[in-house]
């Protein structure tokens, strides 16, 4: 009989000290750990993505000159003088 | 329309298109038919496809150039890549007035 209750109390030490008791901080910290390098690969594209923007916006200006290019407009919509001497076309989404 | 289509760019479905149509009162017979065969993808992909080959690659993009005198055609000589402040518009407009004229 005392042999069985050793054994209880032993059991019963065992599993109350294996629950994560006063251990609340400790999994946290595990789980930020486990996430920092999950977080760290997930930034790389969007650095990568952000040197890249970084490039296009050095190497291309926002006006340039094109070869002449001879564009039909015949039917298109227009606002303004059609007898003006500059046209600016257009190309946009609507969305 | 245009206006109705800008102020709705997330719902561009041709559901929607036939409700803005509607609210505008334009002619639903005539709009229906215009949107369902499709008549003016063709005159859209060669719009896309004569920006491309003046080196249109994304929008918006302009293209500014002298309008030959029939009106039908522009000779397309400037680029202006994206949303461009005013400034810069008005500068590559300027630059062209100043040169030659062609």
């Amino acid at each position: 009989m005392r042999k069985y209750l050793f054994l209880i109390i032993l059991m019963t030490f065992l599993f109350v000290s294996a629950l994560p008791v006063g251990a609340e901080s400790g999994r946290g910290t595990d789980a930020l750990k486990e996430n920092t390098p999950v977080l760290q690969a997930g930034q790389q594209p969007n650095q990568k993505e952000y040197a890249e923007v970084k490039d296009i916006l050095r190497q291309k200006p926002a006006v340039a000159e094109v070869k002449e290019t001879v564009v039909n407009v015949g039917n298109d919509p227009s606002k303004g003088d059609k007898k003006a001497a500059l046209a600016l076309i257009e190309f946009s989404d609507y969305q | 329309m245009h206006e109705k289509l800008f102020e709705n760019q997330k719902a561009l479905n041709p559901e929607n298109l036939v409700k803005y149509a509607e609210s505008l009162s334009l002619n639903m017979d005539k709009f229906r038919k215009c949107l369902d065969s499709g008549k003016h993808s063709d005159g859209i992909k060669k719009d896309i496809a004569e920006g491309q080959k003046a080196g249109v690659t994304g929008t918006p993009s302009s293209l500014l150039g002298w309008i030959a005198a029939d009106g039908r055609t522009v000779k397309a000589v400037k680029i202006v890549k994206g949303a461009q402040p005013y400034e810069k518009f008005k500068e590559a407009i300027e630059e062209l007035l100043a040169g030659e004229k062609k």
